[in-house]
């Protein structure tokens, strides 16, 4: 379990002369990401009591993106697809992307198809990627009260274009609640990557 | 001549009733003065005057000078770039700010790059009176205590000075590093602190959002932001009293917060005042996103239990306030302070 302890630690330096030392010894890329999956969910654990913060569930987060990395042209790509499509990104005007980077790579290690947009992502560009990617599922974020609205407006945006229908809209950000997040139409609120995970597994579900 | 009541309150003295501040920065008050938030950011005046409308609609007992550039100077707004629907801005500082023409500004890039930027960061001169003129206009119109602003060494490293996600990342991977951020980051805090004192504000408001338990530990806190907090109210005590503001869920800090001299302490919402109360003066802490979406009862009830604290309150937003919070629902809370 070198490997799981490694994403735990965020060991950037030691876990890819792990990974091929294991691929070499004829583990597969499947067994190995699954090992640091564990891992990552050891991290969201150790964020949610806070034992960790921030800084050491981020640098878990990249040592794990370094290890799939590595095995990703190993990996099925129909499995992920399978798992679910996701475009993520932080509206247009805001630039907080810590938590949207946290989200994006702790659904890129639960095995989705991800494509994050970044921040400060001007709704044409989120239905011109819809149109492109068709996504199951839009994650959008706001971390500040000026920002939160434009939530709405890249909702609304995706109603007006008729793209709004047979995908989820999940929300997060320091701007959200429960009731906000329902209050501008969204399915679904996130309040940290652990929990977007669970919420992202949730809608798939309910699409299958 | 008396001191205004707010500076007695954050002093911990008796004062008449309670004095209101709710922490209005540029989305309110450039919305309620009807003016471009870019006008706000480039023009001394207008920020001024958005700053003192504010004050005078709602009646509340503060203006607050919070721009953490303050003003800007004439080679700043020369360089002033027009992009269509945006204005690109660049301080002296090397930090660039995106100025939508409609929409809430933000920074666009940091002043560094990467490490090797830090050996010829120049901390510009805070002290150009252009810099202190929109303080200069609040103090000029006399209408109540004008509170300066700094935003503390550790989040202005992690705001103005460095990608956030490569600071955090640093300050597991190169501390070292990521203290030098710190250090060019207070000599810039104190700096303009100073300046701001020597323009005239009455009183200093200093915030470290980002040194939030919500985001690093309590030790980080205690290594990384505290010392120079510390270091940069004793400074700034020897003039004007000081509040500092940690946002979000400060429980683990609380002593330490205590601990750095501050007069009084500004909570986050989820915060219960009372017990922090009886060591300190307080500040805060109606929910913002409250006076969005309630009504003037609930605000007056919410209002009131901060009230009932007495001495050494003053009754302010737990964060800053929304731009499309109710109007009636700040009137409500400076009714509820000053007794009405």
């Amino acid at each position: 379990m070198e490997i799981k302890e490694e994403v735990i630690k965020g060991g950037m330096e030691a876990i890819r002369p792990l990974i091929e030392e294991g691929l070499k010894k004829g583990r597969t890329a499947e067994d190995i990401l699954a090992e640091m999956i564990e891992g990552m969910h050891e991290v969201g654990e150790l964020f949610e009591r806070k034992e960790y913060y921030v800084p050491e569930t981020l640098l878990s987060a990249h040592t794990m993106m370094l290890g799939l990395e590595m095995l990703r042209p190993l990996l099925s790509v129909e499995k992920a697809a399978e798992r679910g499509r996701v475009i993520v990104g932080a509206v247009e005007s805001d630039i907080h992307d810590i938590g949207l980077n946290l989200v994006a790579m702790f659904l890129e290690a639960a095995g989705f198809e991800i494509y994050n947009l970044g921040r400060d992502v001007p709704t044409k560009v989120f239905l011109e990627k819809a149109e492109e990617l068709d996504p199951d599922v839009v994650g959008v974020s706001a971390m500040m009260s000026t920002t939160a609205l434009k939530v709405r407006e890249v909702i609304e945006g995706f109603e007006k274009a008729g793209l709004r229908d047979g995908r989820f809209f999940v929300v997060g950000g320091a701007a959200f609640s429960e009731e906000l997040a329902d209050e501008i139409g969204a399915d679904a609120y996130a309040q940290d990557a652990k929990k977007a995970v669970e919420v992202f597994q949730e809608l798939m579900k309910r699409r299958k | 001549m008396p001191e205004h009541p707010i500076l007695e309150a954050i002093r911990g003295r008796e004062t008449e009733t309670v004095p209101v501040a709710p922490l209005i920065t540029l989305p309110h008050a450039s919305r309620i003065a009807g003016i471009h938030t870019y006008e706000y950011v480039l023009d001394p005046g207008k920020y001024a005057e958005a700053q003192l409308h504010a004050r005078r609609f709602y009646g509340y007992d503060w203006v607050f000078a919070h721009q953490i550039f303050q003003g800007l100077t004439s080679e700043e707004r020369r360089g002033v770039e027009d992009r269509g629907d945006h204005f690109i801005l660049r301080l002296e500082l090397g930090t660039t700010f995106k100025l939508p023409k409609k929409g809430a500004p933000h920074i666009a890039e940091r002043a560094l790059k990467d490490k090797e930027d830090l050996a010829s960061l120049e901390i510009p001169d805070m002290f150009h009176a252009e810099r202190m003129r929109p303080i200069q206009l609040m103090k000029e119109a006399e209408e109540g205590a004008v509170f300066g602003n700094i935003r503390c060494p550790f989040t202005f490293a992690s705001t103005f000075l460095y990608e956030p996600e490569d600071f955090y990342i640093a300050l597991k991977k190169d501390e070292d590093f990521a203290r030098e951020l710190v250090e060019a980051a207070y000599e810039y805090c104190l700096q303009s602190g100073q300046a701001q004192i020597e323009a005239g504000v009455d009183a200093m408001f200093m915030e470290d959002p980002s040194a939030s338990p919500d985001v690093v530990s309590p030790e980080t806190f205690r290594s990384l932001a505290m010392p120079y907090v510390k270091r940069l109210i004793s400074e700034f005590r020897k003039k004007v009293p000081v509040v500092f503001h940690v946002c979000g869920d400060t429980g683990s800090i609380i002593e330490d917060m205590m601990a750095t001299g501050a007069d009084c302490l500004s909570l986050d919402q989820c915060m219960d005042m009372a017990p922090v109360h009886e060591r300190i003066p307080v500040w805060g802490n109606v929910e913002p996103r409250k006076l969005v979406s309630e009504g003037p009862e609930e605000i007056r009830r919410l209002s009131q239990r901060i009230v009932d604290l007495g001495r050494g309150v003053v009754l302010s937003s737990g964060c800053v306030v929304p731009p499309i919070a109710k109007p009636e629902n700040i009137k409500e809370m400076v009714k509820t302070g000053h007794g009405d």
